[in-house]
């Protein structure tokens, strides 16, 4: 037996204690030398090595994302004859050719990427779909689903309709803000007009003659706090091919759908209409925003009116798709976080806006109680409805079940789902997968008023400045972060005070924003699975190879053009170093903080900038909001440096 | 052990047994197909109170008053008592899991109507208090509180002279079977009555008030609360004449309520969607059988209504029985000869309403008032003034005098020992916006001014707790109006902190 000197045991005992005391020692020095040698600042919050020194996915990984493996279906187009639905299923990537008459999938056909829309040609021959995350449009032969062509699309295409001769496509690139319009009457189909839109140009309708084309756009244009946002219907002279006019929609954003009546008269797009401007103190009668219907007179000098879909103790969240019976009497709008079809009396809607004046059509906007002058049903629906499809003969109306992987099949004259086709793919969610419909269910709010996703569509960000009363009203506002790729990005929120995306949705944030139950247990774990899952998209070519150079130059530049050192805490790579692009630390930049640096990456989208929004553009942050270069040293820049620099953050 | 002891175990296993099958499987000692009920007993000597007196408990639930569980089986219904150690009881509740009976009642003819809660499992029911007044009609918050009505001291429980003079001042309170002692919830003048809470969370009460300073005339509504006391507001924007008494959530998001008609009281219907609508009768008469004095309507876990009435289709006794309104088809269902059967529910699992967090600040003694167009009105508390436009706010508080109880005394508007006192003034801003502090846990009202100094209008009494941030969108505006998006100038440029004698901002 081996004895060990009682002295030795008493070293034994020792040994680990001193090593304690001396490496906590140790790293109390070299946090007081290190940290701040490094990040340029003094007293930031006691923080862990791995902070800063530790491995982070990749922050454009495209292979985590909640939809991935489980159908989602995403766009719906149905056959001149009515007897075959094609429906892009995200998730599989796949197009599903479904037999309406019997309720099932016919066929399945592989996609290279993740489709979005959907257009069947005039003809009834060609496909279009749109790829956003290709940036291309497939063409497709209707007969044998044979790819005819691939075909750029700017950038993000989602909505996309063939003209009247099918000679043409307009397809809505979400990322440009632009409409993008593609020859297909050739042998060498290719991309050629582009016209401006509103903010994220997302769904586009055509009129029965083909002279008009809507657009809705997703987005409300930026703009600087305490300033009424709006978004924009684009309505597009499609022989011209030319902008006719441009409808503010105030207050207005997330239209993701858009509609022509039969006559070409009117066109209508679900929106939400928030109200944002005021202080949250509350969600109850529509404080936060309420889901409506944009009624847009398309002759010159029409008017446009906004009809509440929600009434005062019923509310039915983040309106979306929306079709209409050839006959103009009844639009079908699906309301994604209320799992609700509304169907609304387009003959009350007509007449409404007759007999009012101006000024009653503007208050009507916000009388919850006009909804019962025109919504005659709401059918409930599986989990997500978006996208809407009507039958040629208007007797079923299609409508994608996102969330559940399902196409319901409505009879509009029961006004209920009377079959539905179950699209091929896994059926047990994961935890992703469950908490993807928790962020897309309004029942998490008080009377089911809005979803995370009405603040973050798909994830991203609203654009939008909210006012967080919790600090006194009118002192906490807010500009919405993107949710893409914040995975590895804790801590949360402006102030940085959540370690963790649990803490972010917990409790606090139902006292504060939802003023409802929080998220039970395993619910909150489902939601952070799914919020890590959010990816950015991949980064696209920007071109202006040069000036990209010279920006990511001035991004990493030590020292001004006079020579003179920049500061180490006052270097853009300090704060925002790579691969995040974010220390994540606080940092006072001269607006009021200190403030959590957020990451850049995909920083294109998502503007406004600062924490309050206050920088409309991303020049605006030096220009104006930085005169004494409390924001990075760039008073030295010209002009044609922040065009440089610009670039080259556009590109991340 | 006696043979009361050993009754209302029996009684509550019963209860057990229906609730936790969690479909109204028949109770223990019931055959199959049986249904449980527990049921208010009401003697036959004594007419039951109808609306007007609802709030004189005394004559509500008499002397002999007594809740029974009933296992409807065939023509003899067995019943058991179980609130044999009271010498009155009433207003029954049952836990959304149905797992406790709460009642008010009292031990004798001294003491006071207090708040009960027993197991279905067993036990000696357990007051809840402590608390100095007289408590009823208690409804389980989503956390396992109860919210419920206590009659003010001090108040009159004498007999009536005008209708709303007479009736006593009530108030909410919020408390926990063997918890801490109750909270009060409401502050305002009037009687703040007959809670239940709506499946959102919200607390929807029936509250009846004088209509004006020192107006005998009641006028009745409905209001909701949070069950932390913010947010106190109309829920209908209706104030009607008759008081809107009981009302409870349907299963299809309806509110039934009963208010006085012609013939004793009526069972009323709003649709909470269109609650701007006129309440439509209930049952104004199906099969040619007249409903007459209904004393309570109680939703069934399966969709069904239970009401309690008087029907000539229910026996000869002429005492009020238990009817099922199913389907728009009347059954009558219990009808005890020596009893009337005044108030009845079903046990059985039914949803948990959703729960609103809590934002009263512990310890605080202010809120926050936000105006955002005090100029947006409906009309109707003010004489239209054309082209006059408020310029200044008035802040009123109503106190009482003394404060007689632990908890504060509170006041009715135009009750001796009332007062009504002006806090302070602030000036709008041009917009018509105003953000101010308030004192908390008080009944306060504002004034909208003119540029003369002539009132526009006034508003109901309402309250703020402390630490909460309360949004007014217009001065007494429409309900169904959402707040119009618009950076209001309040907000914008908040008045210096010590400005006036209300802790402005």
């Amino acid at each position: 037996m081996i004895r060990i000197p009682r002295r030795w045991i008493l070293h034994i005992l020792l040994a680990p204690a001193l090593i304690m005391i001396l490496g906590w020692s140790a790293m109390d020095t070299w946090y007081e030398y290190h940290v701040p040698r490094v990040t340029g600042r003094d007293g930031l919050p006691r923080v862990s090595c791995l902070h800063c020194h530790r491995t982070v996915n990749d922050p454009y990984d495209r292979t985590a994302h909640g939809t991935d493996g489980f159908p989602t279906p995403e766009g719906i187009a149905v056959s001149a004859d009515g007897t075959t639905l094609y429906v892009t299923v995200s998730g599989t990537d796949t197009l599903a050719v479904v037999d309406a008459a019997r309720a099932e999938v016919r066929r399945s056909v592989g996609l290279p990427g993740a489709p979005h829309g959907v257009a069947v040609s005039p003809a009834g021959d060609l496909l279009a779909l749109s790829l956003p995350d290709r940036d291309e449009v497939l063409l497709l032969d209707a007969a044998d689903l044979t790819q005819r062509a691939s075909i750029p699309a700017g950038r993000e295409p989602r909505g996309i309709v063939f003209d009247r001769t099918g000679g043409r496509i307009f397809v809505a690139s979400g990322a440009l803000d632009e409409v993008v319009v593609i020859d297909v009457s050739g042998d060498a189909p290719g991309s050629g007009v582009r016209l401006a839109a509103g903010n994220e140009p997302y769904a586009a309708a055509l009129s029965a003659d083909g002279m008009l084309l809507a657009v809705a756009n997703r987005l409300a244009f930026p703009v600087p706090p305490r300033v009424v946002p709006a978004s924009e219907i684009t309505l597009i002279d499609t022989a011209g091919t030319r902008v006719a006019d441009r409808r503010r929609l105030e207050s207005a954003h997330l239209s993701e759908g858009v509609a022509i009546s039969s006559d070409g008269s009117v066109a209508l797009a679900p929106m939400l209409r928030v109200r944002n401007l005021l202080p949250l103190t509350q969600v109850a009668r529509g404080a936060v925003m309420t889901s409506a219907i944009a009624w847009i007179e398309t002759r010159e000098g029409g008017r446009t009116v906004q009809f509440p879909l929600d009434e005062v103790n019923a509310y039915f969240a983040d309106p979306s798709g929306i079709a209409l019976t050839p006959d103009d009497r009844l639009a079908f709008i699906a309301h994604g976080g209320a799992d609700t079809v509304t169907v609304v009396d387009l003959h009350a809607l007509r007449s409404t806006v007759r007999g009012a004046t101006d000024r009653q059509l503007e208050i009507l906007a916000d009388d919850l109680g006009a909804a019962r002058d025109y919504v005659l049903a709401r059918i409930p629906t599986r989990s997500n409805p978006r996208a809407l499809a009507m039958a040629p003969d208007g007797r079923a109306l299609y409508v994608a079940e996102r969330l559940a992987g399902s196409v319901a099949i409505v009879s509009t004259a029961d006004r209920a789902v009377t079959a539905r086709v179950d699209l091929d793919g896994p059926r047990n969610p994961t935890s992703v997968r469950r908490g993807e419909r928790v962020f897309h269910d309004a029942s998490i709010t008080f009377q089911g008023q809005f979803s995370c996703r009405s603040c973050h569509p798909d994830g991203h960000s609203d654009g939008l400045i909210w006012d967080f009363e919790i600090d006194g009203p009118g002192r906490n506002l807010l500009d919405t972060r993107s949710l893409r790729g914040v995975r590895d990005t804790a801590p949360f929120k402006w102030n940085g005070k959540n370690p963790d995306l649990a803490t972010q949705c917990g409790p606090r944030f139902a006292r504060v924003l939802t003023r409802s139950d929080p998220f039970p247990p395993d619910q909150l774990n489902d939601l952070v699975a799914y919020i890590e899952s959010i990816r950015i998209p991949a980064p696209r070519p920007v071109g202006h190879e040069a000036a990209l150079e010279r920006g990511r130059a001035l991004f990493l530049r030590t020292h001004t053009h006079a020579g003179m050192e920049i500061p180490v805490g006052n270097r853009c790579v300090t704060c925002h170093p790579a691969p995040l692009f974010t220390d994540r630390l606080p940092a006072d930049v001269g607006t009021g903080g200190p403030f959590d640096t957020p990451h850049l990456i995909g920083l294109d989208a998502t503007a406004p900038y600062l924490h309050d929004g206050r920088a409309v553009t991303l020049e605006e942050i030096w220009t104006v909001h930085s005169p004494e270069d409390t924001h990075g040293v760039t008073a030295d820049l010209t002009k044609v440096d922040l065009n440089d620099l610009v670039i080259y953050l556009r590109s991340l | 052990m006696t043979a009361r002891a050993l009754l209302m175990p029996l009684g509550l296993a019963i209860l057990a047994t229906a609730v936790s099958s969690g479909t109204l499987q028949p109770a223990m000692s019931s055959p199959p197909g049986a249904r449980v009920l527990v049921v208010t007993q009401v003697p036959p000597a004594t007419p039951p109170a109808g609306i007007a007196t609802r709030h004189r408990l005394e004559e509500r639930y008499p002397v002999g008053s007594r809740i029974v569980i009933a296992s409807l089986s065939g023509a003899a219904p067995a019943i058991q008592v179980i609130t044999e150690d009271l010498v009155a009881a009433g207003s029954p509740a049952i836990s959304h899991d149905g797992r406790t009976l709460a009642f008010t009642g009292r031990r004798s003819h001294a003491s006071r109507w207090a708040i009960h809660a027993v197991a279905s499992s067993g036990g000696a029911p357990r007051r809840l208090g402590p608390i100095d007044r007289d408590c009823a009609d208690p409804a389980w918050l989503p956390d396992g509180r109860l919210v419920f009505a206590c009659r003010d001291p001090g108040a009159s429980s004498g007999p009536p002279a005008a209708a709303c003079e007479a009736s006593p001042g009530w108030s909410l309170f919020v408390g926990r079977p063997g918890g801490p002692p109750p909270e009060r919830l409401t502050f305002v003048p009037g009687a703040a009555t007959d809670p239940t809470v709506l499946r959102d969370g919200r607390i929807l009460f029936s509250l009846t008030a004088g209509a004006s300073v020192g107006d005998p005339a009641c006028e009745g509504a409905l209001f909701t609360i949070h069950p932390d006391g913010t947010h106190i507001e109309t829920f209908d924007d209706a104030h009607d004449a008759r008081p809107r008494m009981r009302p409870r959530e349907t299963a299809s998001h309806g509110i039934v309520f009963l208010a006085p008609g012609a013939t004793g009281s009526d069972a009323m219907h709003l649709d909470p969607v269109h609650p701007t609508t006129r309440p439509a009768p209930l049952v104004p008469d199906h099969g040619g059988v007249p409903i007459r004095d209904v004393t309570s309507v109680e939703p069934t876990p399966d969709g069904s209504l239970l009401i309690a009435a008087r029907s000539g289709a229910t026996g000869s006794s002429g005492t009020l029985g238990i009817h099922d309104l199913r389907d728009g088809v009347l059954h009558p269902l219990f009808d005890s000869p020596e009893w009337h059967d005044t108030e009845a529910l079903e046990p059985g699992l039914v949803p948990r309403p959703r729960a609103i967090p809590a934002v009263v600040e512990e310890g605080g003694d202010r809120g926050t008032l936000i105006g955002y167009d005090t100029a947006r009105t409906d009309g109707t508390i003010g004489p239209p003034r054309d082209g006059a436009r408020p310029v200044t706010l008035v802040v009123q508080s109503l106190r009482a005098v003394p404060v007689s109880s632990p908890m504060g005394a509170p006041a009715r508007e135009g009750q001796p020992g009332s007062r009504i006192s002006d806090l302070f003034t602030i000036r709008l801003e041009e917009d018509g916006s105003f953000m101010t502090d308030l004192p908390s846990d008080r009944a306060v009202r504002v004034r909208t001014l003119d540029a003369r100094g002539e009132t526009l209008a006034t508003s109901a009494w309402f309250q703020i707790r402390p630490g909460e941030v309360r949004a007014c969108f217009g001065c007494h505006e429409p309900r169904h109006l959402a707040p119009v998006n618009r950076a209001v100038l309040a907000l914008r440029s908040p008045l210096p902190q010590d400005a006036l004698p209300g802790g402005s901002r």
